[in-house]
C-alpha cells in the first residue's frame, strides 16, 4: 500500500468514523490536542485499523506517535510498500 | 449445563459494584472470555420501571451491568476485587420496545476490543428470543 493510499484511508476514517473536521487534519496536527482524539476514540481506532489495514494496533507501539503524520508513519511501517 | 448451574449460583452482589436497589440483573447465564449474558425479571419495584414498563434508561443500565458482570465474574474466579466501571459512550442504540413488568429480559454482550482500560462491546437484549434493544457501548474501567 502506498503512502498516499494510507493517508487517504486514515483521513477517511478520521472524518467519517470519528467525525473530525477535515480542516483540522494536517501533517503536524496533534492527535489529542488538535484532533481531539481521546482514550474512548482510541478503542475505535484499534478496531478500524484492524479492519482497514489488517493488523492489530498495539498500544505499546504507539509511544511517541502523537501527530497525524507520525500515525501515518506508524501505519506505513506496518503495511507500506517495502 | 454444569457451567450454567454454576453461573446461576453466583450472587450478583459478588460480581457487581452496584448495590440494591440499583442491581439490574438477576443472574449471569453465560460467560466466556468475550461473551456474557444475563437475565432480569422486570418487577414493579425494579429501578427505572415507570407505568409498568422498564424504561430505556433501565435497559441501558441493564446492558452496562451485563458488561460489569462479565468482568466481575472473571475477577471473582481470579480472586480479584470487583472493579468499578462507567459508561463512556453509547452508539447505535436501537430500542424496538421496552419490557413490561413480569417479562424476562435477556441481555448478551460481546467484547469487540479492550484497550487502555476501555472495553468496546456490542450488546443485544431480548424478550422471549425477540431482540428489543441493540447498542454499542464503551465501558471505562476505573
Amino acid at each position: 500500500m502506498t503512502r498516499t493510499e494510507i493517508e487517504e484511508k486514515v483521513r477517511y476514517f478520521l472524518i467519517e468514523d470519528l467525525e473530525i473536521d477535515e480542516e483540522k487534519i494536517f501533517p503536524d496536527a496533534k492527535l489529542k490536542e488538535d484532533l481531539g482524539i481521546d482514550s474512548l476514540d482510541f478503542v475505535d481506532i484499534v478496531v478500524i485499523v484492524e479492519k482497514t489495514f489488517g493488523f492489530k494496533l498495539k498500544p505499546e507501539e504507539m509511544q511517541g506517535v502523537d501527530t497525524y503524520s507520525k500515525f501515518c508513519d506508524y501505519i506505513e511501517s506496518k503495511v507500506g510498500d517495502k | 449445563m454444569v457451567q450454567l448451574l454454576r453461573l446461576l449460583d453466583v450472587n450478583p452482589l459478588d460480581i457487581l459494584p452496584q448495590r440494591p436497589p440499583f442491581v439490574m440483573i438477576d443472574n449471569l447465564i453465560r460467560y466466556d472470555e468475550r461473551i456474557a449474558a444475563t437475565r432480569l425479571e422486570v418487577k414493579e419495584n425494579t429501578m427505572f420501571v415507570y407505568d409498568g414498563e422498564l424504561s430505556a434508561a433501565g435497559m441501558i443500565e441493564n446492558m452496562a451491568q451485563t458488561c460489569a458482570a462479565r468482568l466481575g465474574y472473571y475477577n471473582l474466579i481470579s480472586g480479584l476485587p470487583v472493579k468499578i466501571g462507567y459508561i463512556g459512550a453509547i452508539s447505535g442504540l436501537h430500542i424496538s420496545r421496552t419490557p413490561k413488568v413480569g417479562e424476562i429480559l435477556e441481555t448478551e454482550i460481546c467484547v469487540e476490543e479492550e484497550v487502555f482500560g476501555v472495553t468496546l462491546v456490542n450488546g443485544k437484549s431480548r424478550i422471549a428470543d425477540r431482540t428489543v434493544m441493540e447498542a454499542r457501548m464503551k465501558i471505562v474501567i476505573q
